[in-house]
C-alpha cells in the first residue's frame, strides 16, 4: 500500500485542474473529499463495465482502517434486498417497475476487482454488510479492509474493476425501451466523519449521502445515442467508434454524484439564462419528443428556479444545468443530481395544474438543498426535501400563483378552473391524513429507521414543510429569509446538520423561535388547539349580600345593561405539540381583540368585559400549519346557519341526482 | 317523416310519460325522500360544524375555501363520508392503473360513512326505480287511463316481480361487464410499459368504451323487456326477454341511437344547472323556495326523459308489431256498369 502523500495529492490536483471545465462560478474551490475518474461502457442489454479510480482525500480527524462502498444497483439484484422488503411494506414509491418473471428487469452490481494504486489487490477482504437491518442479503454496502489506515490529511489512491446491470427504470435509475437513466451506477464511497465512515444501506425510502470531489467519466454507448447524452458537468467531447459505439466525456468539479442519460429519440434544446446579479447558465433540456408542446414551460420553470432560489438562498455556481424529460412510465422521474435533474410531464398537461412547472421547480431547487448543501439524507432527510419543498411552493406561487383543480378522467385532465387549491394546502391535507392515522415517529428519527415510507415522506416533505411555512407566519417574512439565506450561505458545500439549522435560527429569529422548532422536531404528536368554550351576559351587579357591619345590604342583581357583557373563552390544546399562537375575540360592535398565547398550558380561561362577544378564534390568520383540526379553532356565541343552510340545500340536490343515475345502473328505463 | 322514425318515437315516448305526470311526481317525492335519508348524516355533520364556527362566515363569503374546508371536514370528521377511494377510482378510473378492483362490487358495501350506505341507498333506489318502471310500462302498454294513479298502481304491482327480476339481472351483467370486460383486460398489458402515454390513454377509453356499448346493450335489453311485458299486459318474463332480444338483434341502429337520445337529454338540465342555476346563500326563505323549485324541476325533466324513453320503446315495439303500413288501395276507374 501507499497511501498519497499531500505533495502527490496535490500534483493530482493540479492534473485535474487542467481537465477541468466546469468551475464554480459562484465561489471558491471546494476541497475535494472524493474524487472519480470512471471509465464505463454500457451494453445493449443494459449491461454495463466499468473501472474507476477514486481518490479519497481524509480530511477528518478519523484514520480509516477500511474503505466503506456503496452498491446501489443491488437494491434491485433480487426481492431480499432492503430496498425491495421495504418497499413491498410500504416502504416506498409504489413502483412496479420489476416483474420476477423477466429477468431483463432486475439489476446487479459486483466488484471484481479492488485495489490500491501501487498494485496492491484488496479483492480477498471485501464483505457484504448490513449495519442498518443485519439483512445478510442485502449487498448494497461493502466495506473493504485496508493494509494501513488512511491518517487524517494523508490521500489515497484505489481502482475498481466491477460490472452491473440496469434495472428497468425503478426508483429513478435503470432503461425503459430506449432511454436510459444512468444513477447511482458506479461503486461510491461512504461519507468519510470525525466518527468514521457514515454509510448506510440502500433503503427504499430515502435518498443519499456523499462527499464532495471532482469527476472525470467517460462513457461508451450505442451510436444511436449520439448528440442525446447528457450527464453531471460538462459534456466535453463526443467520439464515434468503430463497432456502432460513441464515447462521451464529461467533467464535474465539486459534486457529490455523477448521473447520466442518453435516449436517441431525445430533442436537444439549448437555452441560456441570465438575471441581474446572477450568473449566466447554459441549459440543456432533454426532451421527449410527444412533450414538444411543454418546452417553453420546461425552460420557464427552470428559470424560475434559479432566479428564485438564487436570489433567495444561492446562486448556481455550475456553468451548464441540465433538465430530463423522461418518457412515460419511467419511473425516473422527479428525481436530482448534481447539474443534472430529470423532471417529468404528462402528454395532456392543462397549464391550471402547474405540471411539469411544480417538479421541474422543486428539481431545480434540489440544487441548493441537495446538491450544494448536500445534508444526510438517510439520517435528516428533512434537510433536504422538506426545506426543498416549502421553498419550491413559494417559488411556484410567486411565478404562478395558485393552482386550479384539475381531475383526471380516464386519463383526460379536466380543470376545474373555480375551485382553486392553495398553496400548501395539499401538503397540509396529506400531513394531517398521515398524522390523524399514524403520527409514528418525530423528525428527530433518523429517517431510514422511521416506521415505514408513509412516515418518512410525512416527515421529510409535509411536516417540514408546513413547519417552515408556520415560521415565516408566526416570526415574521423578513426574519425567516434571513434564516433560510444564513443558513445556506453559511453552510454551502458543508453537509450541515438539523443542530446547524437550529443554531442559525437562534442567532437570527431568537431563543423562543429555536425552541418552538425544536420542540416540532422532537415529537410526533400533532399541534391541535381549540376553542371549547364561548360565554357571553349582559353585565349587571351581584345578588347577595354587599358591604360589611352597618353597610351590609342585600340586593337582587338587576339585569338592563345591555351596553356592557361579560363574557368567558376557554382554549384547550389538545395536541402534543406547542406552538405559539394568537386568539381574536371579535365583539357585536365589530371590534377585535388579540392576545398572544404561547400554547405550553393545557388550557387558558380569558374573561372579559365590554361589547358583546361574538366569537373567539384561535390563530384564524391561520399562521400555525401545523394544528390538524380547525373546525375547532372558533367558537361563536350564537349559531350563524347560513352557511350550512346553502350547503344542504345544494347538497340535497346532488344526492337525488346521485340517486336518479344509480338507478340508471341495473333497472334500465325505470325513472 | 316515418312513424317508427328516432324524433316520432321519442316525441311519443315524451308525450307517453307526461301523461304520467301523477306518477312521475310520485317518483319524485321517493327519490326526495330517499335523497333526504340518504344526505342527513352529511347535513348534519355540516350543520355541527359551521353553525358556530367562524368558518360559517368564511364559507358565506364570495371566494369561499371550499377545497380547504372540505379537506378540513373530511379530515376532523372521517366517519361523515367514508373512504371515496373506490368510488372515486371507478369516477376516473385512475384506480385501473394502480390495479384496480378484481371485483367491481367489492369494498363497497363495507364501507364506512356516505360511501357504504351509497352502495346501499343505490340499490335501494332502484328497487324502487323497478317498480315504479313496471307501473309505467303498464300504462304505456295501455291504450286509455294512462294518467289514472290507481291504474298506476295496479300495474307496478302486478310488474313488481318481474321487473325486479329484470333489474337485478341487468345489475349483475353490468357489474359483470365492469370486471371482466374492463377490469380483466386492464390486465392484459401494463400501461407503463407501453411507449407514450396517448397508447395507454387510447387503450384505457377503448376499454371503458367496450365496456359502456355491453352496458348498454344489457340496459336496452331490459328496456325492451319491460316495454314489452307491458303492451303484452302479462309478466312473462321469459317471454319479454325473448321479444326484447328478438326486437334489438333486428333494430339495433335506432334502439341505439334512441338510448344516445334519451341519455342525452336526461343530462342536459343537470348541466345547464350545474352551469347557470341559482344559488341559494342562506338568507332569504323565498329565495330558497324558488331555488328548490328550479331544482325539483331538473330532477322532474330527468325522470321523464327516462320514463320517455321506456314510452319510446313501447311504442317502437308497437310499431314493429303493427307491422309497415298498409299501401295504399289502388282504385281503378272504370266506366259505370249499368246495372241489369
Amino acid at each position: 500500500m501507499r497511501p498519497v502523500t499531500p505533495q502527490r495529492a496535490a500534483r493530482i490536483a493540479a492534473c485535474a485542474a487542467l481537465f477541468a471545465a466546469a468551475p464554480l462560478r459562484a465561489g471558491p474551490r471546494v476541497p475535494p473529499v472524493a474524487s472519480y475518474t470512471i471509465d464505463a461502457s454500457v451494453d445493449a442489454e443494459h449491461g454495463l463495465t466499468g473501472r474507476e479510480t477514486v481518490t479519497f482525500t481524509n480530511r477528518t480527524t478519523f484514520a480509516f482502517r477500511d474503505l466503506a462502498l456503496h452498491l446501489y444497483l443491488n437494491a434491485w439484484r433480487n426481492d431480499r434486498s432492503t430496498w425491495l422488503a421495504e418497499q413491498a411494506r410500504g416502504g416506498g414509491r409504489p413502483d412496479r417497475g420489476l416483474t420476477a418473471k423477466d429477468p431483463a428487469r432486475w439489476g446487479w452490481s459486483e466488484i471484481h476487482r479492488i485495489a490500491l494504486d501501487d498494485g496492491t489487490d484488496l479483492t480477498s477482504g471485501l464483505r457484504y454488510v448490513s449495519p442498518d437491518d443485519g439483512n445478510p442479503d442485502d449487498r448494497t454496502l461493502v466495506r473493504v479492509p485496508l493494509p494501513r489506515a488512511v491518517a487524517p490529511g494523508e490521500t489515497l489512491v484505489f481502482r475498481v474493476d466491477w460490472q452491473a446491470k440496469f434495472p428497468r427504470a425503478v426508483a429513478r435509475t435503470g432503461w425503459k425501451d430506449d432511454y436510459l437513466l444512468g444513477a447511482q451506477w458506479f461503486p461510491k464511497l461512504g461519507v468519510a466523519t470525525d466518527a468514521g465512515w457514515n454509510a448506510h444501506q440502500f433503503h427504499s425510502g430515502t435518498e443519499f449521502f456523499a462527499d464532495f470531489g471532482d469527476y472525470d467519466v467517460t462513457l461508451t454507448l450505442p451510436a444511436a445515442d449520439k448528440g442525446r447524452i447528457g450527464g453531471t458537468g460538462v459534456l466535453r467531447e463526443e467520439t464515434e467508434l468503430a463497432g456502432g459505439l460513441v464515447r462521451a466525456h464529461f467533467v464535474a468539479e465539486d459534486v457529490h454524484d455523477f448521473a447520466f442519460t442518453a435516449c436517441p429519440r431525445f430533442d436537444v434544446v439549448r437555452d441560456t439564462f441570465s438575471a441581474k446579479g446572477l450568473p449566466n447558465v447554459d441549459i440543456v433540456l432533454l426532451l421527449q419528443p410527444d412533450h414538444r408542446p411543454l418546452r417553453d414551460r420546461y425552460l420557464k420553470a427552470t428559470k424560475v428556479g434559479l432566479e428564485d432560489f438564487g436570489t433567495r438562498y444561492l446562486p448556481y455556481p455550475y456553468p451548464v444545468l441540465t433538465v430530463v424529460d423522461p418518457p412515460w412510465g419511467s419511473h425516473t422521474e422527479g428525481m436530482e443530481y448534481p447539474t443534472l435533474f430529470v423532471a417529468g410531464g404528462r402528454e395532456l398537461a392543462p397549464r391550471a395544474a402547474q405540471s411539469p412547472e411544480g417538479v421541474t421547480v422543486h428539481e431545480y431547487g434540489h440544487q441548493v438543498f441537495y446538491g450544494m448543501l448536500a445534508s444526510n439524507e438517510f439520517e435528516e432527510a428533512h434537510l433536504d426535501e422538506g426545506f426543498n419543498t416549502w421553498a419550491t411552493l413559494k417559488a411556484l406561487k410567486a411565478a404562478y400563483g395558485d393552482p386550479s383543480l384539475v381531475v383526471r378522467f380516464y386519463g383526460i385532465p379536466v380543470t376545474f378552473a373555480g375551485v382553486t387549491v392553495p398553496y400548501p394546502f395539499g401538503v397540509t391535507d396529506r400531513f394531517h391524513r398521515w398524522a390523524n392515522g399514524s403520527s409514528s415517529d418525530a423528525m428527530a428519527v433518523p429517517s431510514y429507521r422511521q416506521l415505514d415510507g408513509n412516515a418518512i415522506r410525512s416527515n421529510a416533505y409535509l411536516r417540514t414543510t408546513l413547519l417552515l411555512t408556520s415560521c415565516e407566519r408566526t416570526f415574521g417574512e423578513a426574519v425567516w429569509a434571513k434564516v433560510m439565506k444564513t443558513y445556506a450561505t453559511r453552510f454551502a458545500f458543508r453537509h450541515p446538520t438539523t443542530a446547524d439549522f437550529l443554531a442559525v435560527v437562534k442567532e437570527v429569529a431568537g431563543a423562543d423561535a429555536a425552541a418552538s422548532v425544536a420542540g416540532i422536531l422532537t415529537t410526533a404528536g400533532s399541534v391541535d388547539y381549540a376553542v371549547t368554550s364561548v360565554q357571553t351576559r349582559a353585565s349587571s351587579g351581584p345578588t347577595g349580600f354587599t358591604g360589611e357591619g352597618s353597610d351590609r345590604t342585600f340586593e337582587v342583581a338587576k339585569r338592563g345593561d345591555t351596553a356592557t357583557f361579560d363574557s368567558t373563552v376557554v382554549v384547550q390544546r389538545f395536541g402534543e405539540a406547542v406552538w405559539p399562537v394568537e386568539v381574536v375575540f371579535t365583539f357585536q360592535d365589530g371590534s377585535t381583540l388579540t392576545r398572544p398565547w404561547p400554547g405550553a398550558e393545557r388550557w387558558v380561561r380569558w374573561r372579559l368585559r365590554g361589547p358583546r362577544l361574538v366569537s373567539a378564534e384561535v390563530d384564524p390568520a391561520r399562521k400555525c400549519l401545523l394544528d390538524g383540526d380547525t373546525l375547532n379553532n372558533g367558537r361563536r356565541t350564537e349559531p350563524d346557519p347560513r352557511a350550512s343552510r346553502a350547503w344542504t340545500s345544494r347538497l340535497m340536490f346532488w344526492a337525488q341526482n346521485l340517486l336518479e343515475a344509480f338507478s340508471l345502473l341495473g333497472f334500465a328505463g325505470a325513472p | 317523416m316515418k312513424r317508427d322514425s328516432v324524433l316520432v318515437l321519442a316525441t311519443r315516448g315524451l308525450l307517453s310519460a307526461l301523461e304520467t305526470w301523477k306518477a312521475l311526481l310520485l317518483a319524485l317525492v321517493g327519490n326526495l325522500l330517499l335523497a333526504y335519508a340518504f344526505a342527513h348524516p352529511l347535513n348534519a355533520a355540516l350543520r355541527q360544524a359551521l353553525d358556530r364556527s367562524p368558518w360559517a362566515a368564511r364559507l358565506s363569503s364570495a371566494n369561499a375555501p371550499l377545497y380547504e374546508f372540505y379537506g378540513e371536514l373530511t379530515r376532523a370528521r372521517p366517519d361523515v363520508l367514508g373512504d371515496l377511494s373506490k368510488w372515486d377510482a371507478v369516477a376516473t378510473g385512475e384506480g385501473d392503473e394502480r390495479g384496480g378492483p378484481r371485483n367491481p362490487a367489492s369494498g363497497f358495501l363495507g364501507a364506512t360513512g356516505l360511501s357504504g350506505s351509497a352502495a346501499g341507498f343505490a340499490v335501494l333506489a332502484a328497487a324502487l326505480a323497478a317498480v315504479f318502471a313496471g307501473g309505467f310500462a303498464g300504462r304505456f302498454g295501455a291504450d286509455k287511463e294512462r294518467g289514472s294513479l290507481a291504474a298506476f298502481g295496479a300495474d307496478a304491482a302486478r310488474f313488481a316481480a318481474p321487473s325486479l327480476l329484470l333489474g337485478a339481472a341487468s345489475l349483475v351483467g353490468i357489474l359483470a361487464a365492469y370486471r371482466w370486460v374492463f377490469v380483466e383486460s386492464g390486465r392484459l398489458y401494463e400501461p407503463e410499459d407501453l411507449r407514450y402515454e396517448w397508447e395507454a390513454i387510447l387503450l384505457l377509453l377503448v376499454r371503458l368504451g367496450a365496456f359502456l356499448v355491453v352496458a348498454a346493450f344489457l340496459r336496452l335489453v331490459v328496456l325492451y323487456a319491460r316495454a314489452a311485458m307491458g303492451r303484452a299486459g302479462r309478466g312473462n318474463l321469459v317471454g319479454a326477454l325473448g321479444a326484447s332480444l328478438g326486437f334489438l338483434v333486428r333494430r339495433p341502429a335506432r334502439a341505439l341511437a334512441l338510448e344516445i337520445l334519451f341519455g342525452a337529454l336526461g343530462v342536459l338540465p343537470l348541466f345547464v344547472w350545474a352551469f347557470v342555476g341559482p344559488v341559494w346563500d342562506g338568507r332569504e326563505g323565498g329565495a330558497l323556495a324558488l331555488v328548490v323549485l328550479g331544482q325539483q324541476a331538473v330532477v322532474l325533466v330527468r325522470l321523464a326523459a327516462r320514463a320517455g324513453h321506456l314510452g319510446a320503446a313501447s311504442a317502437f315495439l308497437g310499431r314493429a308489431a303493427a307491422g309497415p303500413a298498409p299501401a295504399p288501395a289502388l282504385v281503378s276507374e272504370s266506366e259505370p256498369v249499368p246495372e241489369p
